[in-house]
């Protein structure tokens, strides 16, 4: 039925399955979107299970985490673009898409996540050079607007959009100043992950994330990026592959997949030499000179354990560099997929630990630790956005020529995947959000 | 960090744990002065409609209780009541995208600008005092206790941060008086300026001044070896000062290794602003 | 058009637009409706005004400034010129203002029916009331609260005119009367704080909910300036590191209801290191305190250890002006015991008619009052008892600013009576637990809505004299209970000789010789005259009151007034300030050190069953070592079954454990000694 927008020489599923897929989606999609509106309307915040400890909770965990893995858009566009590694041509336009999703979807959650989103332009208006927040504000935004640009001319090579003339030639041309918009997005965001970092670092009341740093930029600055170009790529490769199992097709080759997982290895290689270096200073520098002791920042009994600080800097952080770093482990896929898992949720644990560990810690002595656990009103609608980002890998898929590689990987005469397979796969997918 | 300005006067609050009796007074005066709603139906609508209610409520002025963790007679206890520190290095103002809280008046008061918040709770992340709290919920008055409200301060929004401004309101109450009485405004007397709390304290538990005017009292009080101000090595450097005589208490306003022994606690708070 | 004419527009419309006022005027308004949402409540535009008023709702008397803003009292400013509230504003004076629009009030005369309370006019209320005294002639009954107030005379009057009986709700204030009397005293007991030099509070919670506490607190802070040394040294002794102790400079550990034997046990040291006074009946008072009180003896009486009571009796004995004052932990119960023996106490130390003076009661103005120390003679803890258990008749029970359906031991039972008794008035400005079983509600205004006095609460320092006049519009359509009970007495055809409660007011100004115009301006009148009178020391060595109740721990009440009196429950502005190791959630919380915990086999955190003498509770227990080993400190002022949503339903009523035990010597109940058993619910 709707063939004719199909990208050419692919085969897509029946227009009612895909309907159905899209209501299952949708599903979700109302579910977070009704939590959103009544809490934009008549219950505010006070819905949720932010309190005045933590006025920072699930919300601005999900989005530094989302961001921080759709940095995959900025650092494949810098590589493909700048650094001209050919390769990476054919997952390019997946990872925009992947950014566009976790950047708008991010900006979605903190519209809900301020207490009066009709003012949140003030930011702008009013802007406070000093804070650090205002140069997130300020490059999510430009950063959001050089993806939408840069997923635009993916959009107009729909082939129906691409035969009007007009539209053709703006994707043409799109694609001559893509190198610029490339530098630009990663000059943004390279700026904006580490401002987000930044964000924490210049807390310099709270000890367990106060980092001192090189001229206005706290340590957490450099390792929030590093940390970020290290699981962006891992994330797209994870999309892929997701879209892969849901498809039951080969989207991308084998090859590229482990080229990107290896950018990511050598990343978070990096990234944790640092961020060793910055965990042994903070706890041999900061803490002392805050008065504070190791043991002081963490409390097992309230799930803020020091297992989390190891699980994040080990388990999800040496052990996956050393998987993605070796060829012999990186050709096997079941290893070199587990590394990505673990790489991306070290990442979130990071964020995870630094938003809301921080604020359990009590500073003052005869404070208290307290524990924060999110309520449904705050996972809706980060579930929502989760869904959104499916809504739009579908659309995505089914319409844009995303993946180069997809006519040559799986030519047409190929028998299509057994439905029933697939119908199934998307089942457990789905699921996923839920027991998140 | 941006650095801020010093200020020719500097309001500051000086509170003898060592006269609390814990008994809510300045609590009690703080909520009637600032028209803070009564939080019991902010409360019951909450719990209502079935959402958490931990930490939700507004409050200004909070007592804590520290215990010198002792059994039997050697047990002690002290009241702490912690208004917001004006902190002469305020860990909230420079991290509010919007300058909606500032530390430019003459004075040091950190204020609170509350049309111009939009609710980000960035600044009540960075406070280590919780001193700052957010309006989760419209402010709800009994009925009939709306007209209780003082003409002073604006009742707040739904979705915007608060927090003490040592009465902000009395201290322009102030100035005027002094302008009118042929006095200059930036001179006031000893005690022309009080914020609601310190006047109703009946054990008169708080004292308040400029701390950089001789003739106010807690330009001395603030240099006694009694004084302490909270988490002062994180280098907020706070407008209130405390004073207990007992060094279990002045130990307790800020951390310290063990290693620092007693020498890193109940030094000179105010030494070098007096 | 074609497409690019079109496109050509929406460009140049765009474009058009954003150099048109229109979005940044949007823009600019959205920010603006942003901040004044109709819901959110406005503040009004107006200058603000203060008048001085003495606070009828606190306990302590002290004298306030209040706020008022087009006639609406907005707030509640100190004045430093009250000899009572030396500009500081305690919980219960900033209640004043935030109680007025209370949800609890009473909005206009209540009748009972069969399906509830109708509103009525005042006119047929009086009616009813009228037709209701004139019936019950002989069998009128009425009980007042008010310690301070010439409201009293009225009533007394009234109701002796019609044969019947009249009560005051029990207290310091009638403690202090039944001791003077027996002591042959007559007038009350005043402390001068100001001037002492070491003060022993033994169970009075003076700074907090004993006497003119707020007036105490103030001297106290003056005694000890910050950042230098104290000028006096305040000791507190009782089983609660309670707001007076947590300040004191020494906390001495001692029993509840403790304050008469440590009294005596110091006499004991300080006559025994040759301590006389020459004063009526001092050899009888020697001869029975040498009979008991050694140290060792209030040790395992007290807890007080000898060597503590030695020391204290040492430095009470070097002291130039030192003062001992004593009363219940919770400023009821005590009966008469422990003022006498701190009389005794003051006696020997050589204070009486300096630190502790006798000065005059408040002359009598109307007709048939009959004297101050005669409305206080009779208890009225058996009298209700007795309607409860219907040996005593009541056809009609009027009740003035007292919560006895909720405030006294044995609740259940003061309840009961309220429910047994005929013909139940309530003149409370709030719908209350006495209110709620009142078959009549006439309700009182405010004290800034209406015209009272306030004479010299217990423990003042001299005798002072206050007025208030209405400063705010009424709130609702209450009247003043003492003008009301002026017109009943009339339609009664009984003349009090005055129109109007202003006229009684002045009356008294005049009969004290204060100036009617600077007391209706809210100046307070004092006077320093002093009787000289001896007291009789013989009655003060009276052995104490045992034990009420078999259970394994004593019971410490703790009264805190942020969470309300036995009159007036949790004020809506200082529901913030209950701390959660007094409420968990709505559950009570019990305080005990870690060792009674163990003891009792509890945890913390677990919620316990405390059986007492007077019924049961259930709370919650919080450890902690402000309170003595085998004390189990439980907060009063929760658990109303009335009230308004601050307060109903919000914990357990801990006056439920309580039962009062007669004391035939000095003919005044007593319940400050019980004792709880305790068990895991």
């Amino acid at each position: 039925m709707d063939r004719a927008l199909w990208p050419e020489g692919v085969e897509r599923c029946s227009f009612g399955k895909f309907l159905l897929w899209l209501g299952f989606i949708g599903i979700f999609l109302a579910a977070g979107a009704y939590e959103a509106v009544m809490i934009l309307l008549p219950d505010g915040l006070a819905r949720t299970a932010l309190d005045n400890y933590f006025g920072f909770g699930l919300w601005i965990t999900f989005d530094l985490g989302v961001i921080a893995l759709g940095a995959g858009a900025f650092f494949t566009g810098l590589l493909k673009y700048i650094l001209d590694i050919k390769e990476l041509e054919k997952i390019v336009n997946l990872t925009v898409i992947v950014g566009f999703i976790c950047y708008s979807g991010a900006m979605l959650v903190l519209a809900l996540d301020v207490g009066q989103p009709l003012r949140s332009w003030f930011g702008f208006w009013h802007p406070n050079v000093h804070s650090m927040l205002t140069e997130v504000m300020f490059c999510i935004s430009c950063y959001l607007l050089v993806l939408t640009l840069e997923f635009i001319p993916n959009i107009l090579e729909n082939r129906q959009l691409n035969k009007i003339p007009l539209l053709h030639n703006i994707a043409h041309n799109f694609h001559y100043v893509m190198p610029l918009i490339a530098g630009l997005g990663a000059f943004l965001s390279t700026f904006h992950q580490g401002s987000l970092g930044g964000m924490y670092g210049v807390l310099f009341a709270r000890p367990y994330i106060l980092r001192d740093g090189f001229f206005i930029w706290p340590w957490t600055f450099f390792l929030f990026v590093l940390s970020a170009v290290a699981s962006g790529p891992c994330f797209s490769v994870l999309v892929v592959k997701l879209m892969e199992l849901i498809t039951g097709k080969e989207l991308v080759d084998f090859k590229v997949k482990k080229l990107m997982c290896r950018i990511g290895g050598t990343m978070l290689a990096l990234y944790l030499f640092f961020k060793f270096a910055d965990t042994w200073a903070w706890a041999t520098d900061v803490l002392p000179r805050s008065g504070n002791t190791w043991d002081q920042m963490f409390n097992d009994a309230l799930g803020y354990g020091e297992w989390l600080l190891w699980a994040e800097l080990v388990v999800c952080g040496v052990i996956p560099a050393i998987l993605l770093l070796t060829p012999r482990f990186r050709n096997n896929p079941g290893l070199l997929y587990t590394a990505a898992i673990l790489n991306c949720t070290g990442i979130v644990i990071n964020r995870y630990v630094f938003t809301v560990q921080a604020l359990a810690i009590p500073v003052m002595p005869f404070d208290q630790w307290y524990s924060y656990t999110p309520n449904w009103a705050e996972w809706g609608p980060s579930i929502m956005i989760i869904a959104y980002g499916f809504l739009i890998l579908s659309l995505s898929y089914r319409y844009l020529p995303v993946f180069p590689q997809e006519t040559q990987l799986n030519p047409i005469s190929a028998p299509a995947a057994p439905a029933p397979v697939e119908a199934e796969e998307v089942a457990d997918v789905e699921g996923e959000p839920e027991t998140a | 960090m941006a650095g801020f300005k010093e200020f020719n006067i500097r309001w500051s609050m000086v509170v003898d744990i060592d006269k609390c009796t814990g008994c809510g007074a300045c609590m009690t005066a703080c909520n009637k002065e600032n028209n803070i709603a009564p939080q019991e139906e902010a409360k019951a609508r909450l719990e209502s409609k079935g959402f958490p209610t931990r930490f939700k409520k507004i409050e200004w002025l909070t007592i804590y209780e520290l215990s010198n963790g002792k059994q039997g007679g050697d047990h002690d206890t002290a009241f702490l009541p912690r208004p917001c520190m004006q902190c002469g290095m305020p860990s909230c103002v420079s991290v509010c995208p919007a300058i909606a809280t500032d530390k430019n008046e003459e004075g040091g008061i950190v204020s609170q600008i509350y049309p111009r918040c939009f609710g980000c709770r960035y600044c009540m992340a960075s406070c280590p005092y919780h001193a700052r709290v957010f309006n989760w919920d419209q402010p709800i008055f009994p009925e009939g206790m709306e007209k209780q409200l003082t003409p002073n301060v604006s009742v707040r929004s739904r979705g915007v941060v608060e927090k003490c401004n040592f009465c902000h309101h009395r201290l322009m109450y102030a100035k005027d008086a002094a302008r009118v009485a042929g006095e200059d405004p930036e001179k006031l007397a000893d005690g022309a300026y009080m914020p609601a709390c310190a006047e109703a304290c009946p054990t008169g538990a708080i004292s308040f001044g400029d701390v950089k005017n001789p003739e106010h009292e807690v330009h001395e009080l603030a240099k006694s070896p009694y004084a302490f101000r909270l988490l002062e090595r994180l280098g907020t450097d706070p407008q209130v000062y405390y004073i207990s005589k007992r060094e279990w208490v002045r130990k307790q306003g800020d951390n310290y290794l063990e290693s620092e022994g007693a020498a890193a606690h109940g030094g000179n708070g105010g030494g070098q602003h007096g | 058009m074609n497409r690019r004419t079109f496109l050509t527009f929406s460009a140049g419309a765009t474009a058009g637009l954003m150099i048109t006022p229109i979005p940044w005027k949007l823009t600019d308004d959205a920010s603006i409706w942003t901040q004044n949402w109709q819901w959110n409540p406005k503040v009004p535009k107006r200058a603000i005004y203060f008048a001085e008023m003495a606070s009828k709702l606190d306990p302590s008397g002290s004298g306030v400034k209040v706020a008022v803003v087009n006639g609406n009292a907005v707030g509640v400013a100190g004045n430093v010129d009250h000899p009572l509230g030396k500009g500081a504003v305690s919980t219960m004076a900033a209640a004043e203002v935030g109680l007025l629009h209370s949800p609890a009030r009473v909005r206009q005369p209540m009748l009972k029916t069969a399906t509830g309370f109708k509103a009525i006019s005042w006119d047929e209320a009086e009616t009813i009331l009228t037709g209701k005294l004139s019936e019950a002639r002989g069998e009128v009954a009425m009980v007042s609260g008010d310690d301070t107030g010439s409201a009293n005379e009225i009533f007394a009057a009234l109701v002796n005119g019609l044969d019947g009986s009249f009560y005051m709700m029990p207290g310091e204030t009638q403690s202090a009367h039944k001791a003077l009397e027996m002591m042959g005293g007559e007038g009350r007991i005043a402390y001068d704080i100001e001037n002492a030099d070491y003060v022993l509070f033994l169970g009075a919670d003076a700074l907090e909910s004993s006497g003119t506490s707020t007036r105490n607190a103030r001297v106290f802070s003056e005694t000890h300036p910050t950042g230098k040394a104290a000028s006096a040294k305040y000791v507190y002794a009782g089983p609660v590191m309670n707001n007076t102790a947590v300040v004191c400079d020494q906390w001495i550990q001692a029993k509840p209801g403790a304050a008469a034997t440590v009294a005596l046990g110091l006499s004991r040291i300080l006559m025994d290191n040759g301590a006389v006074a020459n004063a009526k009946g001092f050899a009888s008072f020697k001869q029975n305190v040498a009979q008991g009180y050694a140290p060792a003896h209030v040790e395992r009486e007290t807890g007080v250890r000898a060597d503590v009571l030695k020391k204290i009796a040492r430095e009470l004995a070097a002291a130039k002006r030192p003062l001992v004052i004593a009363g219940s932990e919770f400023g009821q119960g005590a009966g008469a015991r422990a003022l006498m023996a701190s009389l005794g106490l003051n006696v020997l130390l050589g204070q009486m008619g300096q630190s502790v003076k006798i000065i005059p009661g408040a002359p009598a103005v109307v007709q048939g009052a009959g004297s101050e120390s005669e409305r206080y003679a009779a208890d009225v803890i058996p009298f209700l008892k007795g309607v409860a258990e219907g040996r005593d008749g009541a056809k009609v029970l009027m009740v003035y600013d007292a919560n006895p359906a909720y405030g006294l031991p044995q609740t259940q039972a003061m309840a009961k009576a309220m429910d047994k008794a005929a013909y139940t008035v309530s003149f409370s400005s709030f719908m209350d637990e006495t209110a709620e079983r009142a078959n009549l509600i006439m309700p009182n205004s405010m004290t800034a809505e209406r015209y009272d006095d306030l004479y010299t609460p217990h423990g003042a320092g001299t005798a002072t004299y206050s007025v208030n006049k209405p400063l705010v519009k009424s709130a609702f359509d209450t009247r003043t209970t003492a003008d009301v009970m002026l017109s009943v007495a009339s339609r009664l055809g009984m003349d009090l000789g005055y129109a109007s409660f202003k006229d009684v007011l002045q009356a008294k100004a005049t009969r004290l010789g204060a100036s009617w115009s600077s007391l209706r301006q809210g100046k307070a009148w004092t006077s320093a005259s002093a009787s000289s009178a001896q007291l009789n020391l013989a009655p003060c060595a009276a052995p104490a009151v045992r034990a009420i109740g078999e259970g394994t721990l004593a019971l410490a009440p703790v009264v805190k007034h942020n969470i309300g009196t036995s009159k007036v429950a949790m004020p809506p502005h200082s529901a913030g300030s209950i701390r959660d190791t007094e409420l968990s959630g709505v559950q009570t919380v019990v305080q005990m050190n870690a060792k009674t915990a163990r003891m009792s086999g509890v945890k913390a955190g677990e919620t316990v069953k405390l059986m007492g003498p007077g019924g049961e509770m259930t709370a919650q227990v919080y450890v902690s070592e402000k309170v003595m080993t085998g004390v189990v400190a439980a907060p009063l002022g929760f658990g109303h079954t009335a009230w308004d949503g601050f307060s109903k339903g919000v914990g357990e009523n801990a006056f439920k454990l309580l039962a009062a035990a007669d004391d035939p010597e000095t003919g005044l109940s007593v319940w400050s000694t019980n004792r709880v058993t305790i068990a895991t619910a």
